[in-house]
């Protein structure tokens, strides 16, 4: 049993806060610093470097979030917050930021070169083409840490968050539950 | 009324962890008018009822490095802080039973197993038992009620029953039912492993260690990592070495050191500390340190139920299904388990539930959060040799010292008792409607045990009966390592019983001079 890429509960930041004044009410800031000169990619890659405004990457990583957790009944919101944070985690860390041009790379180069314009489905498989790369890996955690954090999310799929805010379960511990009566 | 000990106070008791070991042997050596000094590696912790920001603040993240089944960069999962892991623990507190205290009339003939029979009756350990229970307010003893039923509860009781299961029981835990000792009644905020904000889970930091700063006989250094303990001439231990809160190694002197830093840095520290008469590390001459590690067999399954569960309101473990907790080798393999309830927050659930799953197809299934159950699998685990704690060839934590590498590979026993368990899992769900269900990934463990168990004698153990070190006199180890042997239950209520037995040893020791 391979156990290395085992994920752990909750791993968050926890810089939702900062990443949403970022980016709420005003048009995306880009850090300087996701901005990767083609010839900083590692030499090694054997992804062909194409160019892509610093608008294109983000738009590709969103959409990317948005395809490993695609939930319907909400906004933009929660989906733009995770990038907020990842763009955080990788402000400073020049690996990983050449690791997402590689990834993005990859994505493009298996959809004929434009992977944002390609349809749902070619998106999908080009990123299950891609599932156990390093930079998958990465834009999974980040979502799973931070979408599911979110309380836009969390209002969506019905779970009430601290429940010390409003004093506890303890007069409806049991609701709902009404389905269970009368089986064999 | 905290009292402050100098360095060079040969005359204290050291205790190394704050957690439920550490805790209890400071409360009852203070009550007695013992001076004690505790080292926490941790700082105080701030409870909040958020999951997701108390994963980084209770968690252990200094480098540990894990190998075989273990997962590489985080095979354990312990709290760090004053309290240690109980501010982390769920609070079940079941007890050994007689037939786990002699595993080896089952385990024993298993192949490489090393499990031995603990040199304790159980009718000398109950007496302490029901002192633990006592003190830690254990709801469902002396008097007090047991906490309601949740509807995550109830929905596993009907499960239960449908699937011809008998024993789906509510439990004692070591939670306020009603309000006491300064603690509030519990009040269903859910997720107890984030801690308790309003102390009604019993934790060391808001019990005994607390008790023990009451009185004018207790110093307790946050932020004091231990690096080594060093003895003297005649091989007696005296000095703690550590790295003080501001990053200075200094020493403290001591007459009597109680290690409690959980199963495995009570091994690290030990295997640290090398000298000409213990090579091989303090108190190992029998070469048990750090081995027979245990963790439990462990496994969470999840389903998807065909109706409304809010499986995160209340309480996090209160059922428990004990059919299977005894051994019968008609099973195929040898041991007992139990099955828990349990819950998760959203970003926990995403990541456990299906490891490695995305898209639409799971995502609909995440939408349905309040549709979903979970159950962790507890089952008992034979030791084995192999399975132990080193100190890392390379990792090195913050402090300079050798992390911790924990090497663990799950014996084909405890494969067969996972086929076996998740098998009845399924069939609770099943009988409930469900079609969505889910075997996780076992999760790092947090149930340490084994690493320097106790023995009938210096050649099958680390210590005695009492904890005490049958290479050094004036060691003991107080926390879960000088569990022999697994078991069935949680291992904090047992810990606990053991620190209130051995801390009357120590006090009779000192009466007649012996330390």
């Amino acid at each position: 049993m391979n156990n290395d890429n085992q994920q752990i509960p909750v791993v968050s930041d926890n810089k939702p806060n900062s990443a949403r004044r970022r980016f709420v009410g005003s048009a995306m800031r880009l850090p300087l610093a996701f901005f990767v000169p083609v010839g900083a990619l590692d030499a090694q890659a054997s992804v062909t470097p194409v160019n892509m405004s610093p608008e294109q990457r983000v738009a590709m990583v969103q959409r990317m979030i948005y395809l490993l957790f695609p939930l319907d009944n909400i906004s933009e919101g929660p989906y733009q917050r995770s990038v907020a944070v990842l763009l955080d985690k990788i402000e400073q860390d020049t690996a990983r930021m050449t690791l997402i041009d590689q990834g993005l790379n990859m994505l493009n180069q298996a959809t004929a070169g434009d992977w944002l314009a390609a349809d749902e489905s070619a998106q999908v498989d080009a990123m299950k083409s891609i599932e156990q790369s390093p930079f998958f890996q990465f834009m999974y955690g980040n979502a799973q840490a931070t979408l599911f954090n979110d309380q836009e999310v969390w209002d969506a799929i019905d779970y009430g968050g601290s429940a010390l805010t409003f004093g506890g379960y303890r007069n409806n511990l049991v609701e709902d539950i009404e389905w269970i009566e009368g089986g064999n | 009324m905290a009292a402050q000990f100098e360095l060079d106070d040969d005359s204290v008791v050291v205790v190394i962890g704050s957690g439920a070991g550490g805790g209890t042997i400071s409360a009852e050596l203070t009550r007695e008018g013992i001076n004690v000094v505790c080292l926490e590696t941790g700082g105080d912790i701030e409870i909040e009822t958020d999951a997701a920001k108390m994963w980084n603040r209770l968690t252990w993240l200094d480098p540990r490095v894990g190998s075989g089944d273990l997962p590489k960069n985080f095979p354990i999962w312990s709290a760090k802080g004053v309290g240690g892991t109980t501010l982390h623990w769920t609070a079940g507190v079941p007890r050994y039973s007689r037939e786990e205290l002699k595993p080896s009339a089952y385990f024993g003939g298993l192949d490489g197993v090393s499990t031995i029979d603990w040199p304790i009756e159980y009718d000398e350990l109950a007496s302490y038992y029901d002192k633990a229970e006592y003190m830690m307010g254990v709801c469902g003893t002396h008097g007090r009620p047991l906490l309601p039923e949740s509807g995550h509860y109830k929905v596993l009781e009907e499960g239960a029953r449908r699937a011809g299961f008998k024993r789906m029981v509510n439990h004692p835990m070591a939670i306020n039912s009603v309000t006491e000792n300064g603690r509030s009644e519990c009040l269903q905020l859910g997720f107890c492993s984030t801690g308790c904000a309003v102390e009604a889970k019993w934790s060391s930091n808001v019990g005994p260690i607390r008790e023990a700063q009451a009185t004018d006989h207790f110093e307790l250094r946050k932020n004091s990592h231990v690096l080594r303990v060093e003895h003297d001439d005649k091989g007696r231990v005296n000095r703690v070495v550590y790295k003080d809160a501001n990053g200075n190694e200094v020493a403290q002197k001591a007459r009597i050191v109680c290690m409690a830093a959980n199963a495995i840095d009570t091994p690290r520290i030990l295997l640290n500390s090398t000298s000409s008469r213990f090579p091989n590390g303090l108190a190992n001459s029998s070469g048990h340190v750090g081995r027979h590690f245990t963790k439990h067999v462990v496994s969470i399954v999840t389903a998807v139920l065909p109706g409304k569960v809010h499986f995160e309101r209340g309480t996090q473990n209160t059922g428990r299904i004990f059919d299977w907790v005894e051994n019968d080798s008609a099973r195929g393999f040898a041991g007992g388990f139990s099955w828990q309830q349990v819950s998760f927050d959203p970003a926990s659930l995403v990541q456990l539930s299906r490891p490695g799953a995305w898209g639409r197809s799971y995502t609909d299934e995440l939408k349905q959060y309040d549709h979903y159950s979970a159950m962790l699998l507890i089952g008992e685990d034979p030791a084995h040799p192999d399975n132990r704690v080193t100190l890392d060839a390379e990792v090195k934590d913050q402090h300079g010292m050798p992390a911790p590498h924990i090497h663990y590979v799950y014996h084909d026993n405890s494969r067969k008792m996972f086929d076996f368990a998740h098998a009845r899992a399924r069939e609770l769900y099943e009988a409930l409607g469900s079609e969505r269900f889910y075997i996780s990934n076992p999760p790092p463990s947090t149930h340490n045990m084994g690493t320097c168990r106790m023995a009938t004698n210096g050649d099958d153990g680390v210590v005695n009966p009492y904890g005490n070190s049958w290479d050094v006199p004036n060691l003991f180890m107080s926390d879960g390592s000088q569990l022999p042997s697994s078991g069935t239950p949680n291992p904090t209520l047992t810990i606990v019983a053991l620190a209130l037995r051995q801390a009357r040893h120590i006090r009779e020791k000192m009466v007649r001079g012996e330390v």
